[in-house]
């Protein structure tokens, strides 16, 4: 926006003013329309002319253009001393000071891609897919992008093979080498590790405290070692009626379960 | 289908279809035109989806057949050739009912990468809010711009802004 002030320094009033104005710019017949190819309304008008020397800075009288009600055609002429003046944009028109996330109802994708972290590899996007595909297409020339840049040469249809082109695809017999086995490698996935919490939440055992529950335990232990022993024992008095004393004890400690159970078959008095 | 001799075949899979997950988030690169609501859209992209299925199902069958491959499976792998051929067909067909559909270029560079195709859906997303975000921010700036030219050229130039206001058909100078 741009305001302009009219002065004529040496004219008496507004209005005089305002005839010598139109009187130089009335005279020439048909002047040509002010581009607008900018889109911005009526050109700039061409520019006051320059005042005479005599006049001097801080003489400018107020603004006397004529006035145009409101609605009307903001022309240069309309517009007063305003020019280049455009419509407002009405509150209709859809701008960035809109939410066009919200507009287009896009919360639900933006939540879902947004919200949470999207896997990073494409398996991830197609788990059923056969072969290894997060691998970079550029390394087996076998990238997307290389099939738009340059199409394979087609011939328009898709004929079916018939028996003498058939003969064409007879196989050597065996298995394939492990390197051109490729379809059979599939991206590692990993291991499920919610289950157990899963399992635990379901069943919630109410917290004991660490103190009882060793208390407990060191019980069991106690109560299982007794018994432990009396076997032991029962064993050992077994092996003396048998009359292995001698040779148990003649044996070093940690050879006496396997040695006793040969001495055991050899000495035995039955 | 009997192969004697071949390695028997592992069952058909059945593939949670992708277009299943993505309509399930309402997300994804080519999700977009079934959101519009017609049915006749997403038939289409069900056939060419199906077609494609059981194209990559007859692909990995046909790897499993080479792969150890007897004598006695050579029918069988001229069978799955055929197949393959019209699977092709099949899809060829479905070219024609998808011609007004627009996939952006950048997809099928996060599909080279071996990247998830969802991540550019996440990234325009996020590019699309920020955006929105600088954008509502600058008008908002220039809003307050205008106002505060407004009122500081209203108290040098009185009548002027009086026209302007009038003009504009304001009564109260905006605040």
């Amino acid at each position: 926006m741009r305001i302009t002030n009219t002065k004529q320094p040496d004219s008496a009033g507004a209005e005089g003013k305002m005839e010598n104005f139109t009187a130089l710019f009335g005279a020439q017949a048909d002047p040509p329309p002010p581009p607008t190819a900018l889109g911005f309304g009526p050109g700039k008008p061409p520019p006051p002319p320059p005042p005479p020397p005599g006049g001097g800075p801080g003489t400018a009288p107020p603004p006397t253009a004529a006035t145009a009600p409101p609605g009307a055609d903001k022309s240069a002429a309309g517009c007063g001393p305003f020019y280049l003046m455009r419509e407002l944009p009405g509150s209709t028109e859809l701008t960035g000071s809109t939410n066009l996330i919200t507009h287009y109802n896009l919360e639900h994708a933006y939540n879902k891609f947004c919200g949470k972290k999207v896997k990073e590899k494409l398996s991830n996007f197609l788990p059923d897919l056969p072969g290894m595909i997060d691998l970079p297409g550029s390394h087996d020339n076998s990238s997307l992008r290389s099939l738009i840049e340059k199409p394979p040469i087609l011939g328009g249809s898709f004929n079916p093979i018939t028996g003498t082109m058939l003969a064409g695809f007879r196989l050597h017999t065996g298995p394939l080498p492990e390197q051109c086995r490729l379809m059979h490698i599939q991206p590692p996935k990993k291991k499920n590790k919610h289950k157990h919490k899963q399992s635990r939440t379901q069943d919630p055992v109410p917290p004991e405290t660490p103190s009882d529950s060793d208390h407990k335990k060191k019980k069991k232990k106690k109560e299982e070692d007794p018994e432990r022993k009396r076997k032991k024992k029962e064993k050992k008095k077994k092996k003396v009626r048998q009359g292995l004393v001698t040779t148990a004890h003649c044996v070093p400690q940690y050879l006496s379960p396997v040695l006793g159970g040969v001495l055991c078959l050899r000495l035995d008095p039955r | 289908m009997i192969f004697c001799k071949a390695p028997p075949l592992p069952p058909q899979r059945k593939r949670k279809s992708w277009r299943a997950r993505a309509e399930a988030g309402s997300g994804g690169p080519g999700s977009r035109p079934r959101r519009c609501g017609c049915g006749v859209m997403a038939e289409k992209f069900d056939h060419l989806e199906e077609h494609l299925e059981k194209f990559v199902e007859n692909i990995r069958q046909l790897g499993i057949i080479v792969s150890d491959f007897q004598p006695s499976s050579q029918a069988g792998l001229n069978q799955k050739l055929n197949f393959i051929v019209t699977g092709l067909q099949d899809i060829d067909k479905c070219r024609q009912q998808l011609h007004d559909i627009t996939v952006p270029l950048e997809v099928f560079e996060y599909i080279d990468q071996g990247r998830n195709p969802q991540l550019y859906t996440k990234e325009c997303l996020e590019r699309a809010l920020a955006k929105n975000e600088q954008v509502k921010g600058k008008i908002d700036t220039m809003k307050k711009f205008k106002s505060l030219l407004i009122q500081e050229l209203s108290k040098v130039f009185p009548e002027d802004m009086a026209k302007y206001r009038s003009i504009r058909g304001e009564d109260h100078p905006p605040s």
